[in-house]
Order: structure tokens, then sequence, then C-alpha cells
């Protein structure tokens, strides 16, 4: 037996795959998780009995054929990378849609095994699947399974150790004249990619004369569009390959499914929806959620503020009253200051607010957000779907960035992209909250919020204007209801936990012992001295806090406590040697000024560097004038 | 008739899709084909998106009002 197994998750958008890449991942004790080297895919080992399980979750795909960057990027994932077994995951409710997928998947000769999840709803829906018969069909293993309460993995692990090919189910016919025609294509890719057989790169070839894989020339592909589509009298080419794929999903649907009750379907779904979605109730309960949310955050996040300080505001009076040297002292204390700011003050906020966003996000509550303000996007330039990025954009603006993807429309993703940084993540977040508890009052963050809202939604009507092009439509899958378990909310939490707790808090640390070293050598000084004519002479507060603003773009949360450090007095007594109107301007500059260093990154691989660039320019102007505004205000 | 002059719960055919090639493919990547009986369901604020259900794929999609316009429907009957 092989000691490495790698598997690629494959499943539709919904169809509970991170659900169950989580339960496989968590099978076993002895797991290593980390991101792939990119950020659209996670990667586990699991060890299970012996065998080293390497397991890639790809992103969700409606079909291996499609133009949508994720969809692009995971044909070539399957296409480039060594993969020994396919698990596709599909969602038993939409059965029929979801074998179009795995008949695509199926051309590809690599082993799968298929996995019907979400068996319960089916159920609920009438469906009857027979395993046995869908196993005849397709010449692989099925297994049924519900992985939010972890049924059936543990069978799906088992048979994944002996994986079978599936049956060439997919073949399309051309007529010799077409045949003739992209026979030099089908070469072409069987060069590139030497395992498929014959009718994959077929297949391939006759997809890709639309130009949506990118794998021919952009030429030739629009060469064999034109001829395919004249000798086989159909619009695009494409449909050649869907329409054979539908047809089979249904043969094989009406073979092996029944459906036994066809009612006029009174679900609990289409009861909260009428109320969710409706014209009035939407809107208004869309905005409840999100000032709820807030409201939220900032109530739990203030009490747990408290609670969490009390251990380090005690060790720090220890270290006070030590006879430590001075550098020695600093140092330490240091630290302190770094670890008391992460748990002190971004934990707090942190935890709620990734968990609500978690609970609405498995509810199914974000893509009804998208529909409810999908009109009042359109105003602006943007549409439903640019709700979901700027929603997880609240959490971390890495991940929304990378989120954008999901915007099919060039124009509307980059714009998206473009201003997601200026949503106020859980670091800056925490920092507002923080400051209003403390100091600033609710009144000071309810404006914050509803500015920052106003400020994106003139960008993006200016962006739109400038940047011309034709609005796509608007097409949004609406998953069912579901209850978040536990389980997966909890390991959702662990995992954003886990990247905060390895990667944000040690720079948070370490920017804390630079700081303090800095000053120990007063070379911070001079770097105060240098921005003093710009945060001083123009954003009116103190020159002292220039360095901050610096390190500020590493980690946003590290602002707050160095703010701290800079001014040699704790958080909580700010005000002392800070008025509110250099509160006011400092927090509403901190809020929108440049990205971080990761969203940076994350920006540049997104849309480029020029665009990046602007972005980090606009957002410094907007932060400046914003401050002073809000100054004049408060 | 198109789909946005369609009614809340009316049950329409889906007779032709009359939109540029990428929301077709996405259309009929999501599971609305031609021929399917379509339900509507909402209608989303002012002249927002409309959420429609493809009985045949058993799949809730919001679409925009614009697409809307360009999908030929038909009545029909429950049955």
């Amino acid at each position: 037996m092989q000691n490495t197994i790698r598997i690629a998750l494959v499943g539709q958008p919904n169809c509970g795959k991170s659900t169950f890449f989580n339960q496989l991942v968590g099978y076993k004790a002895q797991t290593s998780n980390f991101s792939g080297t990119t950020v659209e895919f996670l990667t586990a080992e699991v060890i299970y009995e012996g065998v080293k399980l390497v397991i890639t979750d790809l992103p969700g795909i409606y079909s291996l054929l499609g133009e949508e960057p994720a969809e692009r990027v995971t044909l070539k994932y399957l296409l480039e990378n060594p993969i020994d077994v396919i698990i596709n995951i599909l969602d038993s409710s939409v059965i029929s849609r979801s074998l179009e997928l795995t008949i695509e998947l199926s051309t590809l000769g690599i082993p799968m095994v298929l996995v019907l999840n979400m068996k319960d709803e089916a159920e609920k829906k009438g469906i009857k699947i027979d395993t046995k018969k869908l196993e005849e069909i397709l010449g692989i293993d099925v297994v049924e399974t519900v992985a939010t309460q972890g049924k059936g993995i543990d069978q799906v692990i088992k048979k994944v150790f002996n994986a079978k090919k599936p049956f060439k189910l997919l073949r399309i016919e051309l007529g010799p004249e077409a045949e003739g025609i992209i026979k030099d294509a089908i070469k072409k890719i069987k060069d590139k990619y030497p395992k498929l057989s014959e009718d994959a790169c077929k297949i391939l070839a006759i997809a890709d004369a639309d130009g949506q894989l990118s794998i021919l020339e952009k030429k030739e592909a629009e060469r064999i569009k034109n001829s395919l589509s004249s000798s086989m009298k159909v619009e695009s080419p494409w449909l050649l390959v869907h329409q054979e794929k539908h047809k089979l999903a249904m043969e094989i649907f009406e073979k092996c499914a029944k459906i036994t009750h066809v009612k006029k379907q009174k679900f609990i779904d289409y009861k909260m929806d009428s109320i969710v979605m409706n014209s009035y109730a939407g809107p208004l309960i869309a905005l409840l959620t999100l000032l709820g949310i807030f409201f939220l955050v900032q109530k739990v996040g203030g009490f747990l503020a408290e609670i969490f300080a009390i251990p380090f505001d005690k060790l720090s009076e220890i270290i006070e009253l030590t006879k430590w040297g001075g550098f020695l002292k600093t140092l330490i204390q240091s630290v302190v200051d770094g670890l008391n700011s992460g748990i002190g003050i971004v934990f707090p906020y942190f935890i709620p607010f990734v968990f609500l966003l978690s609970i609405l996000e498995d509810l199914g509550y974000l893509s009804r957000l998208a529909f409810v303000l999908d009109h009042f996007l359109h105003r602006i330039g943007l549409h439903g779907k640019s709700v979901v990025p700027f929603i997880l954009g609240y959490g971390c603006n890495v991940p929304a960035v990378f989120s954008t993807r999901i915007i099919e429309s060039e124009r509307e993703r980059i714009t998206t992209a473009f201003l997601i940084p200026f949503i106020p993540c859980s670091a800056r977040l925490a920092i507002i909250f923080a400051l209003s508890n403390l100091f600033l009052g609710f009144k000071f963050t309810f404006t914050l919020f509803v500015l920052n809202i106003f400020v994106i939604a003139i960008l993006a009507k200016i962006v739109s204007l400038l940047y011309k092009s034709e609005v796509t439509d608007f097409i949004l899958e609406i998953p069912p209801y579901r209850i978040p378990t536990v389980k997966g909310t909890l390991s959702k939490l662990w995992y954003k936990l886990k990247d905060f707790i390895f990667f944000a808090w040690p720079v948070i640390v370490i920017g804390s012992m630079v700081l303090s070293i800095m000053q120990y050598f007063g070379i911070d000084t001079v770097i105060n001295r240098a921005f003093s004519p710009f945060v001083h002479g123009i954003l009116g507060i103190n020159e002292n806090l220039s360095v901050v603003l610096i390190f500020g773009v590493l980690r946003k949360e590290l602002a707050l406590i160095m703010a701290s450090e800079a001014l040699k007095v704790p958080v909580e007594l700010l005000n002392t040697v800070m008025t509110k109107k250099e509160l006011v301007v400092f927090t509403t500059f901190v809020t929108f000024y440049t990205p971080c260093l990761s969203t940076i990154l994350a920006l540049w691989k997104e849309i480029g560097l020029t665009k990046t660039l602007i972005q980090i320019a606009v957002s410094l102007i907007l932060a400046s004038i914003l401050g002073l505004l809000m100054g004049l205000i408060f | 008739m198109s789909l946005d002059e369609a009614r809340i719960d009316d049950l329409v055919v889906v007779k032709s899709i009359n939109a540029g090639q990428r929301a077709l493919r996405r259309l009929m990547s999501l599971g609305i084909n031609i021929g399917d009986r379509v339900r509507v369901l909402h209608f989303g604020p002012f002249k927002g998106a409309i959420l429609v259900e493809d009985l045949d794929s058993g799949v809730k999609v919001a679409l925009g009002r614009g697409l809307a316009r360009k999908i030929v429907v038909e009545h029909a009957k429950y049955n």
C-alpha cells in the first residue's frame, strides 16, 4: 500500500464541502493543518491507519468548464497536480444538478468516491436515492453522509483506499465536419496533459472554444468557435457539452432517484423567506441585524475586555515593583503589553464578531442579504454579490479581498476589492470599540460607521463612473436555511483564532518590543520629528504617534497598544494625554488609512500593483480629510 | 411574457433565455435550463432581484431584474 494518498475535495457551492473537510481533518487527533501556499486552498494532512492523507479543499464550483476564477483555478489544479483520489461531494437535495459536475469530473480519469451529503435535507424534500444503482451507473463507490453530524465520514475514508476510476459516460458526437475542425486542438491539449483521454481532451477543446478555459490560444479558440457554431448550428460550442451532460444527469437522476411526495412544500424556509426577503421587512431586518451585531460586539467585547485585562494589569504592577535594570524592565514590559493588546483588546471584540458572522454565514443569511441589497448596490455600480466580501471584510480584509472572486464581472470584482480596505476589519473594530467604550461614546461609533458606509458608497459610484463597462447580471443561488452546528461554528472560530494566535499575535508582541527598544535608544523621536509636519501640523494629533501610525501598517491591532506605549500611559488613561478631539481624529484616521501589509499583498495579487498603490494613496488622503472632519464634529 | 412580468407564486415554464452567453452559461450551470418549471417566490425591494425556485432541479436562485426581463416564460399549472 502506498504511504501517501493525495485527495482533492470537489463539489458545488453550498454542498457542505467545508463542513465535510472539517470533519475529515478533525477525524483523528494526529492532524496538522496549514493554509495552502495559495490562499484559495486549504490543505490538511491526516494520518489514518498509518497512511498519510493529504486533503485539499478546492473552492466550490458549479462546473469544471466555467469562466469564473474559482472554476478555472479548480480545473487547472486538477489537471496539473498529482491527485490520487477525488472525493466529489454532492448536495443530495439538488442531486440532478450536482451530478452534472460529477459527470464532468468522471472524464478526468482520476479515481473517485462519490459522497451524497445532506441526506437529511434530501429526505425532507422527499428525494430517495438508490445508491446501489448509482454505483452501477457511475462505476464508483457512493456513500451517503450528513457531514454536519459527522455521519458517514468514516465510511468515506474507507472507500478512499480502493477508489475506482469512474466509467467514461460523457461523449460528445460532433459529426465528421466538426470533428475535423477541432482535431488539432484536441492534439494540443493531449500533448499538454498526456494523461487525459481523447474524449476528455475533446470536451475541453469544445468548452475552451468559447475562450473561457484559456488552455488554447485565443485566436485558435475563436477560429474553432466560429466554425463549430456554424457547422453544429449552436450559438456557443459550450452548449454542446452542457446539453449532453444535462441530459445524462437527468437520465441518471430518473434511474436512481425517486421523489416520494411532490407537494406544494410549505417548509419553514418559505415562511422565513417571505419575511426576510419581503420588500419592506427585508431591508429593515437587514439593518437591524447589522446594527444588532455591532451593538452586541461592543457590549460583549467591552465586558470581556475588562476581565481579560485584569491579569495583565497585575503583571505590570509586579514588573513595576521589581529591581530590574531599565532596559530589561522596558523590554519585559513591552512583551506584556504586546500580549495584553492581543488578549485584552483584540480578542474580546474579535471573538464575538467572528462568532456572529460565522453564524450568519452558516444560516444562509448572507446570500439573502445580497438579494435584499441588490437594488441599492446597483445604484452605486455594484451588485448584490458584493455584499458577501464586504461583510467578510468586517472580520478580516484579507479573505474578503480573495472572496471577491465570486463576482464574475471584472469591473465589479475590482471595484469591490478596491473598496474592501475601507471596511474596518475586526482589528480596527477592536480599536474603535475599545476607545468608544472608554472615552468616545456610542454616538461617535455610530457616526463613524455611517460615515464609513457613506464614503464607500460614494467611492463605488465614482469608480463606476470612471470605469465604464457593462453591468453583469446578478445570479446567485440562495441556499436553504441551515441551523449552524456547535461543532461547525467552533471549528470555524478556531481556524480564525489560530490564525490570529500564531500569526498576528507574535507580530504584535514583536512590534511592541521594537517600539520600546526604539524608544529606549531615542530612535522614535527622529521618526516622529520627520512626520511631525503631517501628524501634528495637519492632523493636529500628538507627534509622538507618528511611529505608531507607521507600525500600524503592519497590523492595525498594533495602533492602540502602541499609542499607549508611545505616550507612556495605559490605554484606559489615554484621555489624560490626548484631547477628545485628538482621540477622534486618531481613531478615524486609523479606520481609513492605508490597508495593513497583509491586505496590501492580497490586493496586489488580486487587482495588480498600480491599483493597489492608488488605493493606498486614496485611503491616506481620505483618512486625513475624514479625520479632520470628524474632529470638527466631535 | 418575460419572467419579471410574472407574479408571486406563479408557476412558469422557461421558453428561452435571451441573455448574453455568460449569463446563459451561468444560469444553466446553476440548474436553470430551457423547459424547466420555475416558481416565482419573491421580488426584492424597489426594482431589485427576483427569487425563483426551479422545480426540476430544486434550486433557488436570485436573479437581477434586468436578467429576468431577458428570460421568456409561459404560464403553467400546478399538478
